[in-house]
Protein backbone atom coordinates (compact mmCIF):
# COMPACT_ATOMS: atom_id res chain seq x y z
CA UNK A 1 0.00 0.00 0.00
CA UNK A 2 2.97 2.30 0.85
CA UNK A 3 4.93 1.32 -2.44
CA UNK A 4 2.03 2.45 -4.47
CA UNK A 5 1.28 5.38 -2.49
CA UNK A 6 4.68 6.81 -3.35
CA UNK A 7 4.73 5.24 -6.87
CA UNK A 8 1.36 7.50 -7.33
CA UNK A 9 2.50 10.49 -5.80
CA UNK A 10 5.88 10.42 -7.86
CA UNK A 11 3.79 10.88 -10.68
CA UNK A 12 3.27 14.78 -9.80
CA UNK A 13 6.53 15.99 -9.93
CA UNK A 14 7.50 13.45 -13.58
CA UNK A 15 4.31 15.01 -15.08
CA UNK A 16 5.39 18.44 -14.62
CA UNK A 17 9.17 17.94 -15.51
CA UNK A 18 8.36 16.22 -18.49
CA UNK A 19 5.77 19.32 -19.67
CA UNK A 20 8.35 21.26 -18.90
CA UNK A 21 11.08 19.77 -20.49
CA UNK A 22 8.85 19.68 -23.40
CA UNK A 23 8.38 23.05 -23.76
CA UNK A 24 11.49 24.16 -22.75
CA UNK A 25 13.80 21.88 -24.70
CA UNK A 26 12.70 22.82 -28.43
CA UNK A 27 15.31 23.59 -30.40
CA UNK A 28 15.21 27.30 -31.82
CA UNK A 29 16.15 28.18 -35.58
CA UNK A 30 17.92 31.45 -36.43
CA UNK A 31 17.16 31.00 -40.65
CA UNK A 32 13.35 32.95 -40.60
CA UNK A 33 14.48 36.06 -40.13
CA UNK A 34 10.41 37.05 -40.09
CA UNK A 35 9.91 35.07 -37.01
CA UNK A 36 12.71 36.14 -34.96
CA UNK A 37 11.29 38.64 -33.09
CA UNK A 38 8.27 36.04 -32.68
CA UNK A 39 10.78 33.81 -31.23
CA UNK A 40 13.14 35.72 -29.53
CA UNK A 41 9.90 37.52 -27.29
CA UNK A 42 8.66 33.48 -27.01
CA UNK A 43 11.79 32.58 -25.86
CA UNK A 44 12.41 34.87 -23.18
CA UNK A 45 9.07 34.49 -21.98
CA UNK A 46 9.66 30.84 -21.38
CA UNK A 47 13.08 31.72 -19.89
CA UNK A 48 11.63 34.00 -17.62
CA UNK A 49 8.86 31.47 -16.46
CA UNK A 50 10.40 27.92 -16.47
CA UNK A 51 14.45 28.52 -16.54
CA UNK A 52 16.28 27.03 -19.95
CA UNK A 53 18.55 23.80 -18.48
CA UNK A 54 17.11 24.25 -14.58
CA UNK A 55 15.62 20.67 -14.11
CA UNK A 56 13.49 21.96 -11.83
CA UNK A 57 12.10 24.99 -13.67
CA UNK A 58 8.43 23.47 -13.06
CA UNK A 59 8.44 24.67 -9.56
CA UNK A 60 9.67 28.47 -10.93
CA UNK A 61 5.67 29.46 -11.47
CA UNK A 62 4.85 27.58 -8.10
CA UNK A 63 7.58 30.04 -6.58
CA UNK A 64 6.00 33.16 -8.55
CA UNK A 65 2.48 32.16 -6.85
CA UNK A 66 3.91 31.96 -3.61
CA UNK A 67 5.43 35.07 -3.28
CA UNK A 68 2.05 36.95 -4.76
CA UNK A 69 3.27 37.29 -7.92
CA UNK A 70 0.90 36.60 -11.23
CA UNK A 71 1.38 34.05 -13.83
CA UNK A 72 0.62 35.29 -17.64
CA UNK A 73 1.63 37.91 -19.95
CA UNK A 74 0.95 41.86 -19.18
CA UNK A 75 -2.79 41.93 -20.92
CA UNK A 76 -4.22 39.09 -18.70
CA UNK A 77 -2.49 37.92 -15.46
CA UNK A 78 -3.40 35.26 -12.70
CA UNK A 79 -2.37 34.65 -9.30
CA UNK A 80 -2.62 32.33 -6.09
CA UNK A 81 -6.37 33.30 -5.60
CA UNK A 82 -7.45 33.27 -9.33
CA UNK A 83 -6.57 30.17 -9.75
CA UNK A 84 -7.66 28.84 -6.50
CA UNK A 85 -11.34 30.39 -7.39
CA UNK A 86 -11.36 28.56 -10.99
CA UNK A 87 -10.37 25.19 -9.49
CA UNK A 88 -13.00 25.53 -6.94
CA UNK A 89 -14.98 26.41 -9.55
CA UNK A 90 -14.03 23.17 -11.74
CA UNK A 91 -14.17 20.93 -8.57
CA UNK A 92 -18.01 22.08 -7.52
CA UNK A 93 -18.75 21.64 -11.73
CA UNK A 94 -16.95 17.96 -11.17
CA UNK A 95 -18.34 17.03 -7.68
CA UNK A 96 -22.17 17.66 -8.42
CA UNK A 97 -21.79 15.69 -11.72
CA UNK A 98 -19.77 13.20 -9.88
CA UNK A 99 -23.18 13.31 -7.36
CA UNK A 100 -25.81 13.39 -10.52
CA UNK A 101 -24.39 10.24 -11.84
CA UNK A 102 -23.39 8.19 -9.31
CA UNK A 103 -27.38 8.68 -8.13
CA UNK A 104 -28.25 7.87 -11.82
CA UNK A 105 -26.28 4.78 -11.86
CA UNK A 106 -27.60 3.36 -8.14
CA UNK A 107 -31.15 4.32 -9.56
CA UNK A 108 -30.50 2.96 -13.10
CA UNK A 109 -28.86 -0.72 -11.97
CA UNK A 110 -31.89 -0.95 -9.43
CA UNK A 111 -34.89 -0.29 -11.71
CA UNK A 112 -32.99 -2.22 -14.40
CA UNK A 113 -32.35 -4.94 -11.76
CA UNK A 114 -35.90 -5.14 -10.32
CA UNK A 115 -38.46 -4.49 -13.67
CA UNK A 116 -40.29 -7.09 -15.15
CA UNK A 117 -41.67 -5.12 -17.90
CA UNK A 118 -39.74 -5.98 -21.53
CA UNK A 119 -40.23 -2.56 -22.69
CA UNK A 120 -38.04 -0.73 -19.81
CA UNK A 121 -35.87 -3.76 -20.16
CA UNK A 122 -35.27 -2.86 -23.61
CA UNK A 123 -35.33 1.09 -23.29
CA UNK A 124 -33.05 1.30 -20.15
CA UNK A 125 -30.30 -1.38 -22.06
CA UNK A 126 -30.60 1.31 -25.20
CA UNK A 127 -30.00 4.46 -22.95
CA UNK A 128 -26.38 4.23 -22.12
CA UNK A 129 -25.84 3.34 -25.82
CA UNK A 130 -27.58 6.70 -26.94
CA UNK A 131 -25.55 8.65 -24.74
CA UNK A 132 -22.53 6.60 -25.92
CA UNK A 133 -23.25 7.37 -29.42
CA UNK A 134 -23.37 10.86 -28.52
CA UNK A 135 -20.63 13.29 -28.30
CA UNK A 136 -20.37 14.85 -24.66
CA UNK A 137 -19.99 18.28 -26.49
CA UNK A 138 -23.14 17.83 -27.66
CA UNK A 139 -25.48 17.70 -24.12
CA UNK A 140 -23.57 20.66 -23.12
CA UNK A 141 -24.87 22.68 -26.48
CA UNK A 142 -28.20 20.89 -25.81
CA UNK A 143 -28.43 22.33 -22.76
CA UNK A 144 -26.49 25.63 -23.42
CA UNK A 145 -29.59 26.93 -25.97
CA UNK A 146 -32.25 27.15 -23.46
CA UNK A 147 -30.24 28.77 -20.80
CA UNK A 148 -28.36 30.99 -22.96
CA UNK A 149 -31.68 32.65 -24.53
CA UNK A 150 -33.47 32.60 -21.02
CA UNK A 151 -30.88 33.18 -18.17
CA UNK A 152 -28.07 34.77 -19.10
CA UNK A 153 -26.39 36.97 -16.62
CA UNK A 154 -27.20 33.91 -13.67
CA UNK A 155 -24.20 31.73 -12.75
CA UNK A 156 -25.92 29.18 -10.71
CA UNK A 157 -27.86 27.68 -13.32
CA UNK A 158 -24.64 27.50 -15.66
CA UNK A 159 -22.84 25.67 -13.49
CA UNK A 160 -25.64 23.68 -12.67
CA UNK A 161 -26.21 22.79 -16.65
CA UNK A 162 -22.30 22.01 -16.70
CA UNK A 163 -22.44 19.84 -13.85
CA UNK A 164 -25.24 17.87 -16.01
CA UNK A 165 -23.91 17.94 -19.19
CA UNK A 166 -20.19 16.64 -17.89
CA UNK A 167 -21.97 13.60 -15.82
CA UNK A 168 -24.05 12.23 -18.78
CA UNK A 169 -21.59 9.88 -20.20
CA UNK A 170 -19.81 8.97 -16.48
CA UNK A 171 -23.66 8.09 -15.47
CA UNK A 172 -24.14 5.85 -18.40
CA UNK A 173 -20.48 4.47 -17.86
CA UNK A 174 -21.08 3.83 -14.09
CA UNK A 175 -24.95 2.71 -14.69
CA UNK A 176 -23.79 0.05 -17.21
CA UNK A 177 -20.81 -1.32 -14.59
CA UNK A 178 -22.59 -1.23 -11.44
CA UNK A 179 -25.92 -3.02 -13.12
CA UNK A 180 -23.37 -5.84 -14.68
CA UNK A 181 -22.44 -6.08 -10.89
CA UNK A 182 -25.40 -6.17 -9.60
CA UNK A 183 -26.80 -8.61 -11.61
CA UNK A 184 -23.92 -10.97 -10.74
CA UNK A 185 -25.07 -10.66 -7.43
CA UNK A 186 -27.97 -10.95 -7.45
CA UNK A 187 -27.51 -14.96 -8.77
CA UNK A 188 -25.41 -15.37 -5.47
CA UNK A 189 -26.07 -17.88 -2.63
CA UNK A 190 -26.26 -15.20 0.01
CA UNK A 191 -29.41 -13.46 -2.23
CA UNK A 192 -30.96 -16.60 -2.11
CA UNK A 193 -30.36 -17.17 0.93
CA UNK A 194 -31.71 -13.58 1.98
CA UNK A 195 -34.96 -13.93 -0.25
CA UNK A 196 -35.40 -17.51 1.32
CA UNK A 197 -35.17 -15.94 4.81
CA UNK A 198 -38.68 -13.92 3.64
CA UNK A 199 -36.42 -10.13 2.92
CA UNK A 200 -38.13 -7.87 0.57
CA UNK A 201 -36.36 -7.42 -3.18
CA UNK A 202 -35.79 -4.11 -2.43
CA UNK A 203 -33.76 -4.68 1.31
CA UNK A 204 -31.90 -7.42 -0.71
CA UNK A 205 -30.97 -5.65 -3.37
CA UNK A 206 -29.83 -2.31 -0.97
CA UNK A 207 -28.55 -4.10 2.10
CA UNK A 208 -26.98 -7.05 0.78
CA UNK A 209 -25.62 -7.04 -2.62
CA UNK A 210 -25.66 -3.20 -3.95
CA UNK A 211 -22.79 -2.61 -1.26
CA UNK A 212 -21.17 -6.09 -3.02
CA UNK A 213 -21.45 -4.43 -6.44
CA UNK A 214 -20.24 -0.94 -5.46
CA UNK A 215 -17.04 -2.82 -5.12
CA UNK A 216 -16.85 -3.00 -8.83
CA UNK A 217 -17.59 0.23 -9.23
CA UNK A 218 -14.95 1.31 -7.09
CA UNK A 219 -12.78 -0.66 -9.34
CA UNK A 220 -13.76 0.54 -12.93
CA UNK A 221 -14.46 3.96 -12.25
CA UNK A 222 -11.30 5.78 -10.98
CA UNK A 223 -10.68 7.16 -15.10
CA UNK A 224 -14.00 8.53 -15.32
CA UNK A 225 -14.42 9.99 -11.51
CA UNK A 226 -10.72 11.60 -12.29
CA UNK A 227 -12.37 13.20 -15.76
CA UNK A 228 -15.07 14.37 -14.04
CA UNK A 229 -13.66 16.67 -11.91
CA UNK A 230 -10.78 17.28 -13.84
CA UNK A 231 -12.04 17.28 -17.35
CA UNK A 232 -15.46 20.06 -17.56
CA UNK A 233 -13.36 21.81 -20.17
CA UNK A 234 -16.03 21.48 -22.97
CA UNK A 235 -18.82 22.34 -20.40
CA UNK A 236 -16.96 25.37 -19.29
CA UNK A 237 -15.78 26.82 -22.59
CA UNK A 238 -19.79 25.79 -23.81
CA UNK A 239 -20.89 27.98 -20.57
CA UNK A 240 -18.58 29.95 -20.54
CA UNK A 241 -17.56 29.42 -16.90
CA UNK A 242 -14.00 31.01 -15.40
CA UNK A 243 -12.79 27.47 -14.21
CA UNK A 244 -9.62 25.30 -14.43
CA UNK A 245 -10.58 24.04 -17.21
CA UNK A 246 -11.37 27.31 -19.48
CA UNK A 247 -8.09 28.67 -17.93
CA UNK A 248 -5.89 25.86 -19.33
CA UNK A 249 -7.82 25.84 -22.66
CA UNK A 250 -7.24 29.85 -22.68
CA UNK A 251 -3.08 28.97 -21.37
CA UNK A 252 -2.50 26.75 -24.41
CA UNK A 253 -4.23 28.94 -26.97
CA UNK A 254 -2.18 31.99 -26.02
CA UNK A 255 1.19 29.49 -25.14
CA UNK A 256 1.36 30.38 -21.63
CA UNK A 257 3.88 27.81 -20.69
CA UNK A 258 4.27 28.85 -16.68
CA UNK A 259 0.32 28.29 -17.07
CA UNK A 260 0.10 25.14 -18.95
CA UNK A 261 2.99 23.62 -16.48
CA UNK A 262 1.42 24.57 -13.26
CA UNK A 263 -1.91 23.44 -15.04
CA UNK A 264 -1.06 19.99 -15.93
CA UNK A 265 0.71 19.74 -12.14
CA UNK A 266 -2.59 20.40 -10.34
CA UNK A 267 -4.78 17.86 -12.95
CA UNK A 268 -1.77 15.35 -12.19
CA UNK A 269 -2.09 15.89 -8.78
CA UNK A 270 -6.03 15.54 -8.92
CA UNK A 271 -5.59 12.27 -11.04
CA UNK A 272 -3.54 10.69 -7.88
CA UNK A 273 -5.78 11.95 -5.22
CA UNK A 274 -8.95 10.67 -6.72
CA UNK A 275 -6.91 7.39 -7.16
CA UNK A 276 -6.23 7.50 -3.74
CA UNK A 277 -9.22 8.39 -2.04
CA UNK A 278 -10.92 5.59 -3.97
CA UNK A 279 -8.45 3.08 -2.88
CA UNK A 280 -8.77 4.21 0.57
CA UNK A 281 -12.56 4.12 0.12
CA UNK A 282 -12.17 0.43 -1.64
CA UNK A 283 -9.97 -0.40 1.87
CA UNK A 284 -12.71 0.92 3.85
CA UNK A 285 -15.35 -1.17 2.14
CA UNK A 286 -13.40 -4.39 1.98
CA UNK A 287 -10.51 -4.44 4.46
CA UNK A 288 -9.73 -7.97 3.29
CA UNK A 289 -6.70 -8.24 1.89
CA UNK B 1 -30.98 -9.35 -32.03
CA UNK B 2 -29.01 -12.21 -32.97
CA UNK B 3 -24.81 -11.43 -33.64
CA UNK B 4 -25.19 -11.97 -37.78
CA UNK B 5 -28.47 -9.18 -37.86
CA UNK B 6 -25.94 -6.66 -35.96
CA UNK B 7 -23.02 -7.24 -38.33
CA UNK B 8 -25.68 -6.65 -41.02
CA UNK B 9 -27.02 -3.71 -39.91
CA UNK B 10 -24.22 -2.71 -38.61
CA UNK B 11 -21.89 -3.63 -42.03
CA UNK B 12 -25.84 -1.74 -43.84
CA UNK B 13 -25.30 1.57 -41.99
CA UNK B 14 -21.71 1.61 -42.77
CA UNK B 15 -21.75 1.20 -46.16
CA UNK B 16 -24.39 3.63 -46.52
CA UNK B 17 -22.19 6.38 -44.50
CA UNK B 18 -19.48 6.15 -47.01
CA UNK B 19 -22.24 6.25 -50.31
CA UNK B 20 -22.81 9.61 -47.89
CA UNK B 21 -19.49 10.81 -47.84
CA UNK B 22 -18.51 10.17 -51.20
CA UNK B 23 -21.53 11.40 -52.37
CA UNK B 24 -21.70 14.96 -50.59
CA UNK B 25 -23.04 17.42 -53.68
CA UNK B 26 -26.13 15.92 -54.29
CA UNK B 27 -27.65 17.10 -51.26
CA UNK B 28 -28.28 20.78 -52.70
CA UNK B 29 -31.85 20.24 -51.68
CA UNK B 30 -31.47 20.22 -47.98
CA UNK B 31 -34.35 20.51 -45.46
CA UNK B 32 -32.19 21.94 -42.70
CA UNK B 33 -31.29 24.92 -45.27
CA UNK B 34 -28.27 27.05 -45.56
CA UNK B 35 -25.34 27.16 -43.41
CA UNK B 36 -24.93 30.55 -41.95
CA UNK B 37 -21.02 30.47 -42.06
CA UNK B 38 -20.97 29.59 -45.30
CA UNK B 39 -24.13 30.80 -46.76
CA UNK B 40 -23.59 29.26 -50.24
CA UNK B 41 -23.76 26.03 -49.12
CA UNK B 42 -26.31 23.96 -47.35
CA UNK B 43 -25.84 22.32 -44.08
CA UNK B 44 -26.13 18.69 -45.47
CA UNK B 45 -22.98 20.01 -47.90
CA UNK B 46 -20.79 20.85 -45.10
CA UNK B 47 -21.84 18.03 -42.66
CA UNK B 48 -21.18 15.23 -45.33
CA UNK B 49 -18.08 17.54 -46.52
CA UNK B 50 -16.89 16.83 -42.94
CA UNK B 51 -18.16 13.19 -42.62
CA UNK B 52 -15.61 11.91 -45.62
CA UNK B 53 -11.98 13.45 -43.98
CA UNK B 54 -13.37 12.61 -40.35
CA UNK B 55 -13.55 8.95 -41.21
CA UNK B 56 -10.54 9.00 -43.09
CA UNK B 57 -8.76 10.44 -40.16
CA UNK B 58 -10.22 8.12 -37.73
CA UNK B 59 -10.00 4.88 -39.53
CA UNK B 60 -6.23 5.90 -40.30
CA UNK B 61 -5.77 6.26 -36.08
CA UNK B 62 -7.82 3.63 -35.60
CA UNK B 63 -5.53 1.27 -37.63
CA UNK B 64 -2.36 2.01 -36.14
CA UNK B 65 -3.14 2.19 -32.58
CA UNK B 66 -4.90 -1.24 -33.70
CA UNK B 67 -1.43 -2.02 -34.77
CA UNK B 68 0.83 -0.64 -32.01
CA UNK B 69 -1.57 -2.06 -29.46
CA UNK B 70 -1.34 -5.98 -31.27
CA UNK B 71 2.70 -5.30 -31.24
CA UNK B 72 3.12 -3.95 -27.80
CA UNK B 73 0.92 -7.27 -26.43
CA UNK B 74 2.54 -9.52 -28.58
CA UNK B 75 5.89 -8.19 -27.19
CA UNK B 76 4.43 -8.55 -23.77
CA UNK B 77 2.78 -11.88 -24.29
CA UNK B 78 6.54 -13.24 -25.64
CA UNK B 79 9.22 -11.27 -23.42
CA UNK B 80 7.25 -11.62 -20.22
CA UNK B 81 8.56 -10.55 -16.87
CA UNK B 82 9.90 -7.15 -16.49
CA UNK B 83 8.92 -6.16 -19.87
CA UNK B 84 5.17 -7.16 -19.61
CA UNK B 85 5.06 -5.15 -16.51
CA UNK B 86 6.72 -2.34 -17.69
CA UNK B 87 4.35 -2.15 -20.89
CA UNK B 88 1.16 -2.93 -18.78
CA UNK B 89 1.96 0.01 -16.66
CA UNK B 90 2.82 2.41 -19.35
CA UNK B 91 -0.50 1.29 -20.84
CA UNK B 92 -2.56 2.02 -17.29
CA UNK B 93 -0.83 5.36 -17.11
CA UNK B 94 -1.87 6.15 -20.28
CA UNK B 95 -5.61 4.94 -19.90
CA UNK B 96 -5.53 7.05 -16.80
CA UNK B 97 -4.91 9.96 -18.56
CA UNK B 98 -7.77 12.68 -19.33
CA UNK B 99 -8.22 12.49 -23.18
CA UNK B 100 -8.76 15.96 -23.27
CA UNK B 101 -5.91 17.34 -21.35
CA UNK B 102 -3.18 15.16 -23.00
CA UNK B 103 -4.71 15.96 -26.57
CA UNK B 104 -4.34 20.11 -25.38
CA UNK B 105 -1.48 19.95 -24.23
CA UNK B 106 0.03 17.82 -27.11
CA UNK B 107 -2.00 21.08 -28.97
CA UNK B 108 0.06 23.47 -26.66
CA UNK B 109 3.07 21.69 -27.96
CA UNK B 110 2.80 21.82 -30.97
CA UNK B 111 2.01 25.51 -31.51
CA UNK B 112 4.75 26.57 -29.70
CA UNK B 113 6.93 24.38 -32.00
CA UNK B 114 5.30 25.82 -35.10
CA UNK B 115 5.75 29.83 -33.38
CA UNK B 116 9.30 28.66 -32.85
CA UNK B 117 9.98 27.82 -36.12
CA UNK B 118 11.26 24.30 -35.50
CA UNK B 119 8.39 22.40 -37.26
CA UNK B 120 5.21 22.94 -39.34
CA UNK B 121 3.54 19.83 -39.30
CA UNK B 122 0.32 19.47 -41.34
CA UNK B 123 -2.59 19.40 -39.43
CA UNK B 124 -4.63 16.49 -39.88
CA UNK B 125 -1.19 14.34 -39.27
CA UNK B 126 -0.43 16.45 -36.07
CA UNK B 127 -4.25 15.70 -35.24
CA UNK B 128 -3.80 12.36 -36.00
CA UNK B 129 -0.45 11.59 -34.35
CA UNK B 130 -1.95 13.47 -30.97
CA UNK B 131 -5.07 11.01 -31.08
CA UNK B 132 -2.69 7.75 -31.57
CA UNK B 133 -0.51 9.12 -29.08
CA UNK B 134 -3.64 8.84 -26.11
CA UNK B 135 -4.85 5.89 -28.51
CA UNK B 136 -2.74 2.82 -28.13
CA UNK B 137 -3.36 2.07 -24.49
CA UNK B 138 -6.52 0.58 -24.74
CA UNK B 139 -6.07 -1.86 -27.33
CA UNK B 140 -3.05 -2.91 -26.06
CA UNK B 141 -4.40 -3.62 -22.42
CA UNK B 142 -7.38 -5.48 -24.48
CA UNK B 143 -5.00 -7.20 -26.60
CA UNK B 144 -3.11 -8.42 -23.55
CA UNK B 145 -5.62 -9.59 -21.41
CA UNK B 146 -6.91 -11.41 -24.83
CA UNK B 147 -3.87 -12.71 -25.43
CA UNK B 148 -3.49 -14.01 -21.73
CA UNK B 149 -6.53 -15.75 -21.35
CA UNK B 150 -5.66 -17.87 -24.75
CA UNK B 151 -2.21 -18.84 -23.38
CA UNK B 152 -4.55 -20.50 -20.84
CA UNK B 153 -6.71 -22.66 -23.09
CA UNK B 154 -5.81 -26.20 -23.31
CA UNK B 155 -4.73 -26.22 -26.76
CA UNK B 156 -1.72 -24.14 -25.77
CA UNK B 157 -1.17 -26.87 -22.80
CA UNK B 158 -1.23 -29.31 -25.30
CA UNK B 159 1.62 -27.31 -27.84
CA UNK B 160 3.65 -26.67 -25.17
CA UNK B 161 3.64 -30.82 -23.94
CA UNK B 162 4.09 -31.20 -27.40
CA UNK B 163 7.51 -29.51 -27.31
CA UNK B 164 6.57 -25.89 -28.53
CA UNK B 165 8.33 -23.12 -28.03
CA UNK B 166 6.62 -19.85 -26.95
CA UNK B 167 6.82 -17.94 -30.31
CA UNK B 168 5.92 -20.61 -32.15
CA UNK B 169 3.11 -20.67 -29.72
CA UNK B 170 2.38 -17.23 -30.36
CA UNK B 171 2.67 -17.10 -34.13
CA UNK B 172 0.69 -20.74 -34.84
CA UNK B 173 -1.64 -21.02 -32.44
CA UNK B 174 -2.55 -17.78 -30.51
CA UNK B 175 -2.31 -14.96 -32.86
CA UNK B 176 -4.59 -16.92 -35.66
CA UNK B 177 -7.11 -17.01 -32.78
CA UNK B 178 -6.47 -12.86 -32.42
CA UNK B 179 -7.74 -11.93 -35.89
CA UNK B 180 -11.77 -11.00 -35.28
CA UNK B 181 -10.66 -9.49 -32.02
CA UNK B 182 -8.42 -7.18 -33.57
CA UNK B 183 -10.69 -6.30 -36.06
CA UNK B 184 -13.41 -5.81 -33.90
CA UNK B 185 -11.40 -3.52 -31.70
CA UNK B 186 -10.31 -1.47 -34.60
CA UNK B 187 -13.68 -1.13 -35.48
CA UNK B 188 -14.92 0.11 -32.13
CA UNK B 189 -11.86 2.23 -31.72
CA UNK B 190 -13.07 4.16 -34.94
CA UNK B 191 -16.56 6.23 -33.47
CA UNK B 192 -14.27 6.59 -29.99
CA UNK B 193 -11.46 8.75 -32.46
CA UNK B 194 -14.20 10.66 -34.50
CA UNK B 195 -16.16 11.88 -31.36
CA UNK B 196 -12.55 12.55 -29.95
CA UNK B 197 -11.68 14.33 -32.92
CA UNK B 198 -15.12 16.28 -33.12
CA UNK B 199 -14.69 17.40 -29.80
CA UNK B 200 -10.90 18.81 -29.74
CA UNK B 201 -11.92 20.78 -33.10
CA UNK B 202 -15.04 21.91 -31.63
CA UNK B 203 -12.71 23.09 -28.54
CA UNK B 204 -10.14 24.75 -31.36
CA UNK B 205 -7.70 22.69 -30.22
CA UNK B 206 -7.93 19.60 -33.37
CA UNK B 207 -8.40 20.50 -37.36
CA UNK B 208 -8.36 24.52 -38.51
CA UNK B 209 -11.49 26.07 -39.11
CA UNK B 210 -11.49 26.07 -42.62
CA UNK B 211 -10.64 22.02 -42.77
CA UNK B 212 -13.90 20.35 -43.66
CA UNK B 213 -14.56 17.85 -40.68
CA UNK B 214 -17.36 17.28 -38.06
CA UNK B 215 -16.06 18.87 -34.94
CA UNK B 216 -14.64 22.04 -37.40
CA UNK B 217 -18.30 22.40 -38.56
CA UNK B 218 -20.11 22.48 -35.48
CA UNK B 219 -16.87 24.66 -33.96
CA UNK B 220 -17.21 27.10 -36.40
CA UNK B 221 -21.37 27.38 -36.28
CA UNK B 222 -21.25 27.57 -32.35
CA UNK B 223 -22.65 31.26 -31.61
CA UNK B 224 -25.05 30.61 -34.16
CA UNK B 225 -25.99 27.33 -31.63
CA UNK B 226 -26.18 29.03 -28.72
CA UNK B 227 -28.81 31.28 -30.62
CA UNK B 228 -31.58 28.37 -31.23
CA UNK B 229 -30.55 27.70 -34.35
CA UNK B 230 -30.90 23.46 -33.80
CA UNK B 231 -31.38 22.62 -37.53
CA UNK B 232 -27.69 22.91 -38.01
CA UNK B 233 -26.61 20.61 -35.44
CA UNK B 234 -29.43 17.80 -36.41
CA UNK B 235 -27.59 16.23 -39.54
CA UNK B 236 -24.19 16.03 -37.75
CA UNK B 237 -25.82 14.52 -34.57
CA UNK B 238 -27.46 12.22 -36.55
CA UNK B 239 -24.72 10.97 -38.57
CA UNK B 240 -22.54 10.77 -35.81
CA UNK B 241 -25.26 8.72 -33.98
CA UNK B 242 -25.20 6.26 -37.18
CA UNK B 243 -21.63 6.24 -36.93
CA UNK B 244 -21.25 5.15 -33.62
CA UNK B 245 -24.15 2.57 -34.33
CA UNK B 246 -22.93 1.70 -36.97
CA UNK B 247 -19.21 0.38 -35.87
CA UNK B 248 -20.32 -0.51 -32.37
CA UNK B 249 -22.98 -3.50 -33.62
CA UNK B 250 -20.35 -4.74 -36.46
CA UNK B 251 -17.64 -4.48 -33.89
CA UNK B 252 -20.17 -6.04 -30.91
CA UNK B 253 -21.22 -8.75 -33.21
CA UNK B 254 -17.75 -9.87 -34.08
CA UNK B 255 -16.85 -10.07 -30.91
CA UNK B 256 -19.67 -12.18 -30.05
CA UNK B 257 -18.44 -14.64 -32.77
CA UNK B 258 -14.89 -14.78 -31.81
CA UNK B 259 -16.35 -15.67 -28.04
CA UNK B 260 -18.54 -18.02 -29.10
Amino acid sequence: MRVRFLRDLAIIPIVAFLVQALVVRLPVPVSDDAKRPQVVSLQAQMERDLGKGHALGFLRPWAKLARGEPLGNDQQGFDIRDLAAALGSSLRIGILGLALSLGWAYLYAWFRVRTRNPLDRRTLELLPDLIYATPPFFFALVLAIPLGTHLAGSRLPFEAAAALATALPAAAFFGQVLHGALAHEMGRPYVLTARAKGLSDDRVIWRHAMPNATLVLLDGAVPKVTLLLTGSFIAERVFNIHGFGYLYVYAAEQRQAALVVVGTTVFAALLVLVSLAAQAVRTWLDPRP
Amino acid sequence: MTPRAKGLVGLSLLLFLLALSALPRWVHACPFGMDLEFPTRTVCERALGGLGRSMALAGGVAGLTTALGILLALAAAQAKGPVDFAITRLSEFFFALPDILVLITMAFLLKTARDLGFMDPDPTLAVGASLSVIGWAVPALMFRARLQALGEAEFVAASRALGAGETWILVRHLLPRMKGFVLAVFLLRVPAVIFMESTISFLGFGLPPTTPSLGTYVGSNYRNLILGEWRIVLPVWGLLLLIAVGFSLLGKALMAGEEA
